[in-house]
Order: structure tokens, then C-alpha cells, then sequence
């Protein structure tokens, strides 16, 4: 199911957010769901460890995970989800980070 | 000699403590190789 | 089934579709049986499965060392009888707790009964009071726990809190909500049992210029003996908590001693009501460089114009 979550990637049905995990933008079918959610529950347990490793707070440790993302890995045509609660889709310009992305 | 008496109600005294951690700049470049290190976490 | 091993090769999800979406990163081996009878009067199906030590990630964080045995009372239809017991080793909502052991019933239409659970915690023991989750509506998961017993200098020593010392033996509720951002604690509440404690908020304060109020409260804090003292506690488990403490009790070291020489002796024993809010993630009060406490002092009874300066504590070293 690899494929269908990254169709809906690239289709904006689902994108990054600035808290570092991944957010379904438009209604999508259940599969798509159930596949967003595995892979929160599996970015989730990593980040569980990472925090623990560099002595943060799990929310902090997955917000500096969310800029990287939002400076870099959301492509144009693509969905992301700022702090303020809107879905946006990216052009060409670079995507305006929250105040502490730095 | 300077006598003390103890104020017979209780000194009032509210106090707010915040701890802030500056940690979103600082742990940027390890959040970087973290997210090249782990593909299969962020598929695009 | 002689045992099924999960792993990188194989997830649960390629064997059922209910548990995709839901757990992850299985890793362990489960063994059992199971047994599905026809005849005129219909299917039964009954069963038993247990592991020894499974891993998992679930939406509210990874599980370590799952152990235990289910029996179904209807395999197919994922009903067991009451009182099934699984042990946790170590789970991680934001805050790793160890050695849980819960007790729960699985009901008709994916409904989890729990009957209770049980951690050990800092001294003292969390339990999980009885509720039903129902596992076919997404949606938020709420759980109480009650607190009891909880020590307070084991809780600072096993959160690494700094410059903070205290004693006193708390119970109280924390009433949690679980759901696909995290668990967070609504309205908790810790009291301190009969006989109070002490305080001490033994942290260097490089800004001297704090003003006398505030120079006095925090020397008042430097040896705090308590009688009673309530914490209400909000906020996410993985981020931020807002604790606030009301107190009241008598300081047990001078206040301003340099400066009051002549009767350091007698600014002792002294009644203060301290109410102090602190906003902090659990892992924030742990020192690292970056680290800095803002204190604001307020008074309450104090003449308008003489404002407080917050306070820059010394940043710690960092302890790893």
C-alpha cells in the first residue's frame, strides 16, 4: 500500500505538518487512513526514542522533525498543514516556517 | 534592639516559572540526518 | 498455531486488516490454539494465544516486553470471558512507566472492558480505573488514574528534576485523554498526606537584581517546611505540563540573611502562602545547556510600583 499513500502524497490528499507528522488533507478512503496512521504510530516510536536521546520533549523533538520536512520535502502540488490549522498547497516559493523553526 | 513580630497572616506570594527550551534551532542538523537516515518514515 | 513471530518479515496486518492502522513494529512470537465447531446449531469458535515478551508501537507510544494469555470465549468473534491479564514491561505515552499489569474483558462489537491496571510509580502506585473503550469508534480514549503513595523525592529524583528538592508522600486523580496526538492530562489533582513535607528550590539565581519581594520569596523557598500542598496538573504527556502548586508553610532559613545581620536569626519561621505556576515539559526541568528558568516573583500584597525583573538561573551544566 506503499504506492497508494505516496499517489496521495503527490495528489495533496495528504502532506507533512509542522508537528512532524503526516495529516489527511482531503477525505480519503479508509485504506489511505488506516495507512497515515500506521506510519504516525511508527514515526510516533521513533521520535519516542530520539526525544529521550537528545533530553527533549517528545512534542519538541517531532516540531524540529516538522520544519525539516516543511523546508524541504514538501514538493509543489503537494499538501502541508501549518500550526495555524490550514491546509495549504505548496508553488514554487519556499513555505512560510512557524516563528520557532528558526 | 529591633524586635521582629511575625505577621499574623501568611506572606502571599505567587510565582510563575517557565522552562523554555531553545531546542527547535539547536537540534535542526540532527533532525536533518534523522530524516535522511529513516526513509521508509517519510515517503514522498 | 505453534507460534507466529513477528517482525521486519512479517506484521500483523497481513493477517488481519483490524490491527493496521493501529499497532506497529510488532516484534515477538505468539503461540496458541484455536478451534472453530460447526453443526446444526451454528459455529462456536474458542481459542487461547500468549507471548512471553511481544514490542509494539501504538498510536499513544511504543510498548516493550507485552506478555501474557487471552482466551476467547468466541474466537471469531473476539469475546473473551472476564478477567484476561496482560503485563506491560515498559510503556512510553511521553512518560515511561514499567512493570504494568492490566485486567480487562474483550465485548461483543470490538468493546474493551478494563477492569483495572496497576504501575508502580515513583514510591507510590498509578491505577487505572475500571472503563469501556469501544474500539469501533475512533475516538478519543479516556482513562483516570488514581495516584497513591506517590513520594516526592523519589518523583524529583526519578525526573531528574534540578535544584529542586522535597519531601512529602501524595495522592490524587490524574483524569488522561488518549488520542491520535498524544495523551494529555485534563484537570489532575495531587495532595499531600497528612504531616506535609519540605521544599526547597536550591537553584543559584545569577540576576541579583530581582527586587526585594522577589529576593525574599526565593529565599524563602531555599528551606520550605510545609503542611499542605495541592497540585493541579494539565497538559500533554509527550510536551508541556502546567503544574500549580498552592502551598502554605514557614521557611526555615533566614530570609535575606547578608543584608539583615543583626536579626538574620528571627526572619525565620515566618507564615508564607505560596502559589507558584510552572510551565514546563516533564523533560524540560532535566538540565540541559540551553536551558534557562524564567521566574517571574509577583506578590500579591505588594505596592503596585515595585515590578519584579524576571530571573536568568544559572544554566546548568549538562549532566550527560
Amino acid at each position: 500500500q506503499d504506492a497508494a499513500l505516496s499517489a496521495a502524497i503527490a495528489s495533496g490528499q495528504v502532506g507533512e505538518q509542522a508537528d512532524g507528522y503526516m495529516g489527511i488533507a482531503k477525505p480519503v478512503g479508509g485504506d489511505i487512513r488506516s495507512a497515515v496512521e500506521a506510519l504516525n504510530i511508527k514515526r510516533r516510536a521513533a521520535y519516542t526514542d530520539q526525544a529521550a536521546k537528545h533530553g527533549v520533549a517528545l512534542r519538541e523533538w517531532a516540531a524540529t522533525i516538522g520544519c525539516q520536512t516543511l523546508r524541504n520535502r514538501v514538493k509543489p502540488g503537494q499538501a502541508y498543514l501549518l500550526p495555524d490549522g490550514v491546509w495549504r498547497v505548496k508553488d514554487a516559493s519556499p513555505i512560510a516556517l512557524p516563528g520557532n523553526c528558526g | 534592639c529591633i524586635q521582629v513580630k511575625a505577621p499574623d497572616k501568611p506572606i502571599e506570594i505567587n510565582l510563575n516559572v517557565n522552562v523554555k527550551q531553545e531546542v527547535v534551532v539547536r537540534l535542526q542538523k540532527d533532525a536533518q540526518e534523522f530524516i535522511t537516515e529513516n526513509p521508509e518514515l517519510f515517503p514522498q | 498455531v505453534p507460534g507466529i513471530t513477528f517482525g521486519r518479515a512479517l506484521q500483523p496486518e497481513r493477517l488481519t486488516r483490524l490491527t493496521f492502522g493501529v499497532v506497529a513494529n510488532v516484534e515477538g512470537t505468539v503461540r496458541g490454539e484455536g478451534r472453530i465447531d460447526w453443526n446444526d446449531a451454528g459455529v462456536t469458535s474458542t481459542g487461547a494465544f500468549r507471548t512471553d515478551s511481544l514490542d509494539l508501537a501504538a498510536a499513544f507510544g511504543p510498548v516493550r516486553g507485552l506478555a501474557g494469555e487471552i482466551r476467547f470465549s468466541d474466537l471469531l468473534g473476539l469475546e473473551t470471558p472476564p478477567g484476561q491479564e496482560v503485563r506491560l514491561a515498559e510503556v512510553n505515552p511521553g512518560v515511561a512507566v514499567t512493570d504494568g499489569l492490566i485486567r480487562y474483558q474483550l465485548l461483543p462489537g470490538q468493546k474493551l472492558r478494563v477492569e483495572g491496571g496497576r504501575w508502580p510509580f515513583s514510591g507510590g502506585e498509578l491505577f487505572l480505573e475500571p472503563t469501556v473503550m469501544d474500539f469501533a469508534q475512533p475516538v478519543a480514549r479516556h482513562m483516570t488514574f488514581r495516584v497513591a503513595g506517590l513520594d516526592a523525592a523519589q518523583f524529583i529524583q526519578q525526573f531528574e528534576f534540578e535544584n529542586i528538592a522535597g519531601t512529602g508522600i501524595f495522592d490524587g486523580t490524574l483524569p488522561m485523554v488518549f488520542d491520535d496526538s498524544g495523551g494529555r492530562i485534563e484537570n489532575g489533582l495531587l495532595k499531600v498526606r497528612e504531616g506535609g513535607g519540605t521544599l526547597a528550590y536550591v537553584g543559584e539565581l545569577s540576576n541579583e537584581d530581582l527586587g526585594t519581594f522577589g529576593k525574599m520569596a526565593f529565599d524563602a523557598l531555599k528551606s520550605m517546611r510545609y503542611d499542605n500542598l495541592a497540585i493541579r496538573l494539565d497538559g500533554n504527556l509527550d510536551g508541556e505540563i502546567v503544574s500549580e502548586i498552592l502551598f502554605t508553610g514557614i521557611n526555615e532559613r533566614p530570609i535575606g540573611g547578608e543584608k539583615l545581620e543583626g536579626m538574620a536569626e528571627e526572619l525565620t519561621g515566618l507564615p508564607f502562602r505560596f502559589n507558584i505556576t510552572v510551565r514546563a515539559p516533564f523533560r524540560g526541568l532535566v538540565s540541559t545547556a540551553s536551558n534557562f528558568i524564567d521566574p517571574t516573583a509577583l506578590i500579591r500584597n505588594q505596592k503596585p510600583g515595585d515590578s519584579p525583573k524576571p530571573v536568568q538561573t544559572q544554566e546548568s551544566e549538562d549532566k550527560r
